[in-house]
């Protein structure tokens, strides 16, 4: 069947929907158990470097280490379950005839649905605590797009790369877990000494979560060269790999 | 020539590569940048043609392993040919495992709604024949129900009514009903009779007979990948029959 683009929207929003309901259904507390996971290691992070790591002159150390959780788990989470997805559901990806990326970006969307979740339960915090909130709010759904361009990327070529070679998600797995190092989550950028500061400056997430904190934690917004930059690249790595993806879609459903 | 014909495959031939190794990191490596690691090519579909007009209904026979699935998802789309050419006139809709994309954990009515929007159909139409195809499929009672808990008659009922939904030229259907009781299989031979469905080019992958005498006008038999037949139903399944024996 050849898809229009209503019958595409379509079969995104409800393959997201549907997803999402068998996500919440799957678990006995819902959307509160994802957010059971930044609490406990912000709780933990908090313990071990309250007055350590350049913390000390944050205004709200606890929401510091909470936003930089919440983006970091979308990011890693989305990138590690889209990871083996064609694999996953390679019944549907060989014997259907659909736009194969759709099972990708319905998977990143799920993840971007909790994520929206999890800001709401950080805001609720950022307003019991004297951090507050502000109308600089209005600027947080374009911070989350170059974040879901970003994931969604990844996503696509880590999907394609896993179809070839079936360890990747497990590759991707220990990337990730040495890659929460790598951003400052809880740690100020300033605190690492210079050849690692490199690495931490390279990355993209680094800045992103640096948005996030401008606009929950300092009540202002982010620098507007640096957020085109940083959804330019975003995009351009996106639409790279969607190219790349789609490119490779036929040898994909007969290898997965 | 193509555009008086429906499918049209010439020369039609498909190969995979198995390797000898699982893909690994590290083979795939040496698969694609150093092309070192050895592999064998299985030859699935060899020079493969016959033409269909409109209407024309294709029944694909043969044995397990004889590539009738292959040559199913190169029509639809869904393989690509290694050589030879294959023109279609026409939307396809194809069926090739009733019932891929279901969620055991969700209810039969989204479920019918997911399955609907992987075959590309808008919710506005399935909203529009719901009633039918839930009276059609007979599953009423389940609507509200897990899917898990129905039976594999039942998920099958339910996965081949959505094809009550589909408008396109040309129907693809890969070994469909073998879960079906008579009663059901009856009904479907029914609705597949209608006007509405008699002008459309069906392909079908078979085993069963009854199926190939009742709803084939043509028949294509084949054997390890090569085409033994390509004729009209009368010549062809005497081939069919003897090749079982």
């Amino acid at each position: 069947m050849r898809f229009g683009s209503r019958s595409y929207l379509n079969l995104l929003t409800t393959v997201t929907f549907l997803w999402f309901k068998l996500r919440e259904q799957r678990t006995a507390l819902g959307l509160a158990w994802s957010f059971l996971n930044p609490l406990i290691t912000t709780s933990v992070l908090f313990f071990l470097f309250k007055d350590r790591m350049g913390l000390a002159g944050e205004k709200s150390i606890v929401m510091y280490i909470l936003v930089g959780i919440v983006v970091w788990n979308f990011f890693s989470i989305s990138t590690y379950a889209c990871a083996p997805l064609l694999l996953n559901r390679a019944a549907l990806v060989r014997h259907a005839v659909f736009p194969k990326e759709v099972i990708i970006i319905a998977q990143a969307s799920v993840f971007m649905i909790q994520h929206l979740s999890e800001i709401g339960i950080v805001l609720l915090f950022a307003l019991v605590s004297h951090v507050g909130i502000s109308w600089h709010l209005i600027a947080l759904p374009l911070v989350m797009l170059p974040l879901f361009f970003l994931a969604l990327g990844i996503s696509f070529l880590l999907s394609c790369l896993n179809v070839y070679a079936r360890d990747t998600e497990y590759i991707w797995n220990v990337l990730m877990r040495i890659g929460f190092f790598l951003v400052p989550i809880f740690y100020t950028p300033g605190e690492i000494s210079f050849p690692a500061r490199c690495v931490v400056y390279a990355n993209p997430l680094t800045y992103l979560i640096a948005f996030y904190r401008d606009i929950i934690l300092y009540h202002r917004f982010p620098g507007v060269v640096s957020f085109l930059l940083l959804l330019g690249i975003s995009v351009v790595t996106a639409w790279g790999s969607y190219v790349v993806f789609k490119r490779h879609e036929h040898t994909l459903v007969e290898n997965a | 020539m193509h555009n008086m014909t429906a499918i049209t495959v010439h020369n039609l031939s498909k190969s995979f590569r198995r390797y000898e190794k699982a893909e690994s990191f590290i083979t795939f490596l040496k698969k694609h940048w150093f092309r070192s690691l050895p592999f064998d090519t299985i030859q699935v579909l060899d020079d493969i043609s016959f033409t269909l007009e409109p209407g024309s209904r294709l029944g694909v026979v043969g044995h397990n392993g004889s590539g009738k699935s292959t040559l199913l998802k190169i029509i639809a789309r869904l393989y690509k040919e290694t050589s030879g050419t294959i023109h279609i006139n026409g939307t396809v809709a194809s069926f090739l495992q009733l019932g891929i994309g279901l969620e055991r954990d969700l209810n039969v009515l989204d479920n019918i709604y997911l399955f609907g929007a992987i075959m590309g159909i808008t919710r506005k139409r399935i909203e529009q024949h719901i009633d039918s195809v839930i009276a059609f499929a007979e599953i009423e009672p389940y609507l509200y129900i897990p899917l898990r808990n129905l039976s594999e008659g039942n998920k099958q009922r339910l996965a081949f009514s959505i094809v009550h939904f589909v408008d396109a030229d040309i129907v693809i259907l890969d070994e469909m009903l073998s879960a079906s009781d008579i009663h059901f299989r009856n009904k479907c031979y029914q609705f597949l009779s209608q006007p509405f469905y008699a002008s459309k080019t069906l392909v079908l992958a078979t085993h069963n007979i009854s199926l190939m005498e009742r709803f084939c006008t043509h028949l294509l038999l084949l054997d390890h990948g090569h085409q033994k037949a390509f004729g009209p139903t009368a010549e062809v399944l005497p081939l069919y029959l003897k090749s079982c024996e």
